[in-house]
């Protein structure tokens, strides 16, 4: 089951946070190249362990040109030739947004200002709070609640 | 840790749609009444130091 359903269907007593919630996911990939983001959000599951979001695709992301082979090597984006500079300090920047965000260095974060100028910094933190949060959420809910949200773990995205 | 501030101070906030949205979605939350306040706060206050959030 996609997140977005997951989504639906825990907050469907809660309209007004959904509709927010929902409306900053659809910001976030209008903000941030949706290849960029969907490299980031994938990286995010895997280190998460989200299987349902590890699966999905993101069709603006494949509409960019992210191919499965790149997605593949995505654990082995320092070193892999299919990351140039720009994925890999975003991705840099957001490996330590997952694992420790109040320990996130200066020239991790200034790498990220450099390949996307200030304003892209900005609005890059902001897309990776929402596709970070949103996993948290669903793993949280999946663990927690034992309606159908329960059995969505090996759902499609 | 290193504590320098990482945009400038008179940088412009998030893209408006997305600063909108996140703000919106902060705000619908804060006014869930379903958790009661002290524990609200220990939450709040256990997410700022999660992430160096000293405002």
């Amino acid at each position: 089951m996609p997140t977005s359903e997951v989504f639906t269907q825990v907050l469907v007593d809660l309209p007004d946070v959904a509709e927010h919630l929902g409306a900053a996911h659809d910001a976030a990939w209008t903000v941030v190249d949706p290849v960029l983001l969907e490299l980031c959000r994938l990286r995010v599951a895997m280190l998460l362990g989200c299987a349902a979001e590890s699966v999905a695709r993101t069709p603006a992301a494949l509409a960019g040109g992210l191919d499965e082979a790149t997605i593949g090597e995505l654990s082995s984006w320092p070193t892999s030739s299919r990351f140039g500079p720009r994925e890999r300090a975003c991705l840099a920047f957001c490996e330590q947004f997952v694992i420790d965000v109040a320990s996130l260095d200066d020239h991790v974060a200034a790498a990220v200002s450099d390949e996307l100028g200030v304003q892209g910094l900005v609005d890059f933190t902001n897309a990776l709070l929402v596709i970070e949060q949103r996993q948290r959420l669903r793993l949280v809910w999946e663990r927690v609640l034992d309606s159908t949200v329960a059995g969505t773990v090996e759902g499609n995205g | 840790m290193d504590r320098n501030r990482r945009v400038p101070t008179d940088a412009a906030g998030p893209e408006r749609t997305l600063g909108t949205a996140l703000g919106e979605w902060q705000n619908a939350t804060v006014r869930l009444d379903t958790v009661d306040p002290v524990t609200t706060e220990l939450v709040r206050l256990r997410c700022a130091r999660h992430h160096d959030c000293r405002t």
